[in-house]
């Protein structure tokens, strides 16, 4: 709950430091929070302990040699960032892709869609002082991560997905486990909300907590989940339709008072909507081959370009400079939990710090791509 | 923009609309249309582009910043806005060329707030310096590193007497 600042007591400003090593900063981000008795009066964020300079280091790649790079962005969400690399390189390049790669393309990215979202689930648990959804919650990514091993050799850093398609086929009995994972999952996520979701506690501890308004967080650039807890309904995959997404009957989830309950409930939700769209892209998963033909030594045409897709924790995004050679001559990133946690410091200001620890977990960030 | 809650489904990009709109708002200002894979590129001069930019914003509800970044040409700068309207859904990159011994521009926190750390981190990594932002310090590199990594002029060579593995 938001206190009231009364200025006839006149307490001393006290600074906190938190991380780069705290638990609750998933990662190495810092930041120093300005009390005044119990209350935050002001937070700075610092940022920049795993810069590894990855866009200089794209300058001196080819651009298949970079695909594997980009996985360690965000190392729990890899297929998103290699597949916004790779419909870039192919937009680029005019080359089309099979429907049955796009089909593998889309089931893996939602499987690790919900994967990510586990995780969130589980340490938001953490956070409010729960520890039981966190142990559920992993053993449901477990079974994700096995699906994901068996497609694409491994579990976190995939290097799946190539210019033209993916690397290999599904193997043998992928859609059987699916399947098997499919019927089970929708239970499990009942349980969930037993244990989370509807929970007087955490729901007192959640609601109305760390507001974010939905003007303030379009100029703050912040995307995916978090900008649609605020009530602002976008999301790439249906205002533009990438990888075949519009064939798909999914719904896109939204909150409206923009606190942590929503940005957490949203989550909750998408991954429902995730799980019917790889119920979909199985049944309907087409035949043909896995990836298209593309010229070993991807050269793409000069010129300039932006692309974004929908990645787990909002709009991930690459800007590449090409000047018609082997390696890109300036290649950005826009990590969505970069301009995510722009919005750190509106939402934490006057709430106490047991709050401002559950507001950093609603915006779910992932330190890789903050750094980049 | 949409009520909230209403969804923003794939409504097309209407190229002509925005490009006969953009010469009905920005008059008075030079610049030059480019198109690139389907996007569309507005070139302007270091002089007009603030102006250009708040006219965006304003009068075509360019409500979103997606990214800023930057680009070394050695020799010129060229500072880049990637923009994007949610009423419209129209997308937008606007690009101008600055100075690379002395590069400034204003800064456009003013505009979109989200600016504030892309134009830090742009600060570090090419030394552009942006005028009226209210904390420009280092963000990513670590401070008393006083070189821009992203400059063509700093390559991946042995550095320092130990030297790395680059």
């Amino acid at each position: 709950m938001p206190f009231d600042l009364t200025k006839d007591i006149d307490t001393e400003i006290m600074e906190i430091n938190f991380g780069p090593h705290h638990p609750s900063t998933h990662g190495v981000f810092r930041f120093v929070a300005k009390l005044d008795g119990e209350v935050v009066v002001d937070i700075e964020p610092y940022i920049g302990y795993l810069h590894s300079g990855i866009e200089k280091i794209a300058e001196t790649r080819r651009y298949f040699q970079f695909i594997p790079l980009v996985d360690r962005l965000d190392y729990t969400a890899s297929l998103t960032y290699e597949l916004c690399l790779c419909l870039l390189l192919e937009k680029m390049m005019e080359i089309e892709v099979p429907e049955r790669a796009q089909y593998i393309r889309v089931m893996l990215t939602e499987l690790q869609r919900i994967a990510t979202h586990l995780i969130f689930f589980g340490t938001t648990g953490l956070e409010a002082g729960a520890y039981t959804p966190f142990l559920y919650s992993f053993r449901e990514r477990e079974v994700i991560l096995r699906l994901v091993e068996m497609a694409c050799g491994s579990r976190m850093t995939t290097n799946y997905f190539r210019v033209g398609g993916c690397k290999w086929d599904i193997p043998e009995g992928f859609d059987d486990l699916c399947y098997k994972f499919i019927k089970k999952f929708p239970k499990r996520l009942d349980e969930y909300e037993w244990l989370l979701s509807g929970n007087e506690i955490f729901r007192d501890r959640t609601i109305g907590v760390g507001r974010l308004d939905a003007d303030l967080a379009i100029s703050l650039g912040v995307s995916g989940p978090t900008l649609r807890g605020s009530g602002v309904r976008f999301d790439i995959r249906k205002a533009e339709p990438y990888s075949g997404y519009d064939r798909f009957d999914f719904d896109v989830p939204y909150g409206l008072n923009g606190d942590v309950y929503d940005r957490f409930m949203v989550r909750v939700k998408e991954m429902r909507q995730s799980l019917r769209i790889i119920e979909q892209a199985l049944d309907g998963l087409p035949g043909g081959d896995h990836i298209a033909k593309a010229p070993k030594v991807l050269k793409p045409p000069p010129g300039e370009i932006y692309y974004r897709n929908e990645g787990t924790r909002g709009e991930i995004g690459f800007y590449i400079v090409s000047d018609g050679s082997t390696v890109p001559y300036r290649l950005k990133i826009r990590g969505p939990s970069f301009s995510n946690l722009m919005s750190l410091r509106h939402m934490m200001v006057g709430h106490s710090i047991p709050d401002i620890v559950l507001i950093f977990g609603s915006i779910d960030i992932c330190v890789g791509e903050v750094d980049r | 923009m949409l009520k909230p809650g209403e969804l923003y489904l794939n409504r097309k990009f209407d190229r002509d609309d925005l490009l006969k709109k953009i010469e009905l708002s920005l008059k008075g200002i030079e610049y030059d249309i480019q198109e690139n894979f389907g996007d569309v590129f507005l070139v302007i001069g270091r002089e007009g582009l603030f102006k250009a930019l708040s006219i965006l914003k304003e009068k075509l509800d360019f409500n979103y910043l997606k990214c800023l970044t930057a680009a070394d040409y050695v020799g010129y700068l060229e500072i880049i806005y990637c923009i994007y309207s949610f009423s419209n859904a129209y997308s937008l990159i606007v690009k101008a060329k600055l100075d690379a011994d002395n590069p400034e521009v204003r800064s456009v926190f003013s505009l979109w707030q989200g600016a504030d750390w892309h134009e830090r981190e742009a600060c570090d990594l090419f030394g552009i310096k942006f005028i009226g932002h209210p904390d420009l310090k280092k963000l990513v590199l670590w401070d008393g590193f006083d070189e821009h990594p992203l400059r063509k002029s700093f390559t991946l060579e042995l550095r320092g007497e130990e030297g790395g593995d680059a």
